[in-house]
């Protein structure tokens, strides 16, 4: 038996591809070119631990940022104050937030609308 | 907003036929009064954007006020010997028994309780002997999956206790073993009337048994010898593998009582690769693999005993326990009685599938779910309590806390992946379905798998067309073979879904209400069975994918899983079947080749789970491939038993087999299955208000599957 192994994706990529962000941003149920879905699939293998969730605080209405705690059977923990009207809004800030983690580049383009 | 787990509760049976008899059982942390209502369930998807949810009162049952307490669940395996061996009239006695550890933890994990003796494993992970509440004997820390055998020497000559614990492995570094002692005066030893506990400690002495400090792992052969070394009790766990009892070999036959159900069919101490089932050499099954968080039956008080009358209609219901801070739903099912059935129709319900999936935790346990799903993971108040709250239970999808597999579900016990909610995938997409048959106003009955299981093709032969749901994942052999001698007895099959007749299960007389499954060397899994251990403790029969078991789902239905497609959905596309004239009924008033671009779950009628037919895996040579998926593109991945050899191309901008196909054939008996390739087929039928193409093309197949003139197809390879 071989238990996940939290640290197995190993994908460096540029920081400053702005322009598979924008790729992202302009159609976030893909499909997606190649470099921008080896990136997503760097992002959602990062390790259990802090990995970023959707809370649902109001079914279909508000959404909350949280982070799983890697530990069975605790909660994820809340990010405070930051609340969302829709998953897609949710699923938007997670990829900012993600992009900025892994690579110490912030997002620049601009929010799409949602 | 009310809460949806302040109050819980379960049905056992969760499956029951009119003029029997359900027992609701409910539990809050708080002691409450709530409302309990019965409501059937036409659409259990609360989406305001969505088909629109829709329950319907019952007149049999008077909505009525109750008074909820607390219920206690003992959550762990263990074992029980009650009465225990009498061994009062020798001196000398010795315990004998391997484990195998599988988890370290910060708390003790007792492998042998017997009155104020105990063996375990401290909060320091170091092998002790306990005697009261002092370690009186402490080992070195044991190793992780590695067979460990121990004897417990208990001498009132010498009075003396100790303990000798030598590693199996061959590579153990510690291979004559270890030997440490202590001197104890009031030595005695402990009666007949204290049951032996293995894998748990008891912590009460009430008739309703409470135990802690439960050990992971596996028991070999535990014994008990006398100086003489005649046996006084030998535990052979490989006998009576099929139940709930462990059989005692010695003199007195101490027989004992498992519960919540660990692992049987559990490879043990001479275990050494040769065998791989337990009916072919049982010697090598000599262990049992006990969980901590094993649970099979919450054992709780029963507040109302539901009378289901004979008039009341099959169908998906609820109780619908409410007060002003909570509202929460408890699934049952009303089967159809085989005797008195009305109607031609007969939709299963997949309830083998909803159990497998019940109480998931992989969005919180499994490091693939969010890759797997393409997106990031909405967790909802449910999904919250369930991870925290792991007294209820996991899923055939779960590890134990120990990393080693769930293969056993049972349905006694709150289930919160399986009402209407926010976890659509499976029982909610199902009532798609239901609404749409209500809508249409076709007359159906509903059966349950467990039904299927039980009753076969006696249920079945009633009916002209049985309807399979979205995702009938999980499929005993009696289910199986009941719908495969339905097909050739000249029924109709219309199967509405994906990833269907997928793995193999089984059922137990002798563990009502829990279905067994083995993860094999190949499938979509979250974890890997292991090697050794791939037979099913139930049966015997080897468990895994029913592919690998010889019985693609091809051989069934003519199609069979290919790829998952969580990100979005996509549509059909008409083959050209111009010339078989005999099924120009399908597409009658659809006129565009392509179709099925919408529906509620990714924008499409092909989508989530999908299944391709191929006469390599046994799709009929009458098969009639009708329509197959347009544009899945790099979001379709190919399972893994679709390839051998490593490599790149294997999504569905760049492997042909990452597709849904629709199809058709007839047995020579007039019987004919028409499949949809797709789970998100019926998430699509309720789209505009049924006026659509993918409800006019279900509603062609039934109406036309309803009349007796034989459908005949010609081989075509």
């Amino acid at each position: 038996m071989i238990p996940y192994d939290s640290n197995s994706a190993i994908l460096q990529f540029d920081g400053n591809r702005m322009d598979l962000v924008i790729e992202y941003r302009n159609n976030i149920r893909g499909p997606y070119s190649l470099a921008l879905q080896q990136i997503l699939d760097k992002m959602r293998t990062t390790p259990l631990k802090g990995r970023f969730v959707i809370l649902i605080k109001k079914p279909f209405k508000e959404f909350q940022l949280a982070q799983l705690s890697g530990i069975r059977g605790r909660n994820p923990e809340i990010v405070k104050g930051v609340i969302y009207k829709s998953i897609a809004e949710a699923e938007w800030d997670i990829f900012k937030r993600r992009w900025f983690l892994l690579t110490g580049i912030k997002v620049t383009v601009e929010d799409p609308k949602l | 907003m009310k809460s949806t787990s302040g109050i819980i509760g379960y049905f056992f049976p969760l499956s029951v036929k009119p003029k029997n008899q359900t027992e609701l059982k409910i539990s809050s942390k708080l002691p409450c009064d709530c409302t309990v209502e019965v409501l059937r369930v036409i659409c259990a998807d609360i989406d305001p954007n969505g088909p629109g949810e829709k329950y319907e009162k019952v007149s049999w049952f008077k909505k009525q006020k109750i008074k909820v307490k607390n219920q206690h669940i003992n959550l762990g395996s263990f074992a029980i010997i009650d009465p225990a061996p009498d061994i009062v009239d020798n001196k000398i006695i010795k315990l004998q028994l391997s484990v195998f550890p599988t988890m370290r933890k910060k708390t003790s994990q007792v492998i042998f309780h017997w009155g104020q003796f105990k063996i375990l494993i401290n909060n320091q992970n170091k092998l002790c002997v306990v005697k009261e509440s002092d370690e009186i004997l402490i080992f070195s820390k044991i190793k992780l999956r590695e067979w460990l055998y121990l004897e417990l020497e208990i001498n009132l000559r010498e009075k003396q206790i100790s303990l000798f614990s030598k590693y199996l492995s061959p590579f153990s570094n510690i291979d004559e073993g270890i030997v440490n002692k202590i001197k104890i005066n009031d030595l005695s030893f402990p009666r007949k009337s204290e049951p032996i506990i293995f894998a748990a400690a008891r912590n009460n002495h009430s008739e309703k048994i409470k135990t802690e400090f439960h050990f992971n792992g596996k028991i070999d052969s535990p014994k008990i010898i006398n100086e003489n070394k005649k046996i006084i009790s030998y535990w052979d766990f490989s006998e009576g593998i099929t139940s709930n009892k462990i059989f005692d070999k010695g003199t007195q036959v101490t027989n004992g009582i498992l519960h919540n159900v660990p692992m049987r069919a559990a490879t043990g101490i001479k275990w050494d690769g040769s065998c791989h089932s337990w009916l072919q050499d049982k010697k090598h099954y000599t262990a049992i693999h006990f969980h901590e968080d094993d649970i099979t039956d919450c054992m709780w008080e029963t507040n109302i005993i539901l009378d289901v009358p004979a008039y009341a209609k099959s169908g998906y219901y609820i109780a619908r326990l409410a007060n002003k801070t909570v509202q929460s739903d408890v699934p049952f099912f009303i089967s159809v009685d085989e005797t008195v059935h009305k109607s031609d129709i007969l939709f299963i319900a997949p309830t083998a599938t909803y159990l497998s999936y019940s109480n998931t935790h992989v969005k919180f346990d499994s490091h693939n779910t969010e890759n797997l799903f393409e997106a990031p993971i909405a967790l909802s108040e449910d999904e919250l309590y369930l991870n925290k709250h792991r007294e209820l239970g996991l899923s055939h999808y779960d590890t134990h806390a120990d990393g080693s597999g769930v293969v056993y579900v049972s349905e006694k016990r709150p289930i919160l992946n399986m009402r209407p909610g926010l976890y659509t995938f499976n029982y909610i997409n199902d009532t798609h379905i239901i609404k749409w048959l209500e809508l249409k106003k076709f007359d159906y009955d509903l059966t349950t798998d467990y039904e299927l299981h039980n009753l076969g093709t006696k249920l079945l032969k009633n009916y002209k067309i049985i309807i399979t749901a979205s995702h009938p994942e999980y499929y005993s052999t009696e289910m199986w073979n009941a719908i495969y001698e339905f097909q050739n007895n000249g029924g109709r099959h219309l199967y509405l879904g994906g990833n269907g007749f997928y793995w193999k299960i089984a059922y137990s007389k002798n563990f009502p209400g829990v279905i067994e499954n083995r993860r094999g060397a190949s499938g979509v899994r979250t974890w890997e069975g292991e090697p050794g251990e791939h037979h099913l403790s139930f049966n015997g029969e080897l468990g895994g994918l029913w592919r690998t078991n010889g019985r693609a789902p091809q051989t069934l239905v003519g199609i069979g899983f290919s790829a998952t497609y969580f990100l979005k959905s996509t549509y059909f596309q008409k083959l050209n079947i111009k010339e078989t004239t005999e099924l120009n009924f399908i597409f009658e008033g659809v006129s565009e080749d392509t179709f099925g671009n919408f529906g509620f779950r990714g924008g499409g009628c092909v989508g989530l789970e999908i299944d391709r037919f191929e006469h390599n895996l046994g799709s009929p040579k009458n098969t009639v491939l009708l329509a197959t998926s347009v544009g899945i593109g790099s979001a379709g991945l190919l399972t893994g038993e679709e390839f051998i050899t490593t490599t790149r191309a294997l999504d569905g901008s760049q492997h042909a087999h990452v597709r849904a196909d629709m199809v058709i054939f007839s047995t020579s008996s007039g019987g004919a299955v028409w499949s949809t390739g797709s789970i998100a087929w019926a998430t699509s039928l309720l789209w505009n208000n049924c006026e659509n193409d993918v409800s006019k093309i279900t509603e062609n197949v039934i109406n036309r599957f309803l009349k007796p003139e034989k459908i005949h197809l010609i081989d075509t390879v």
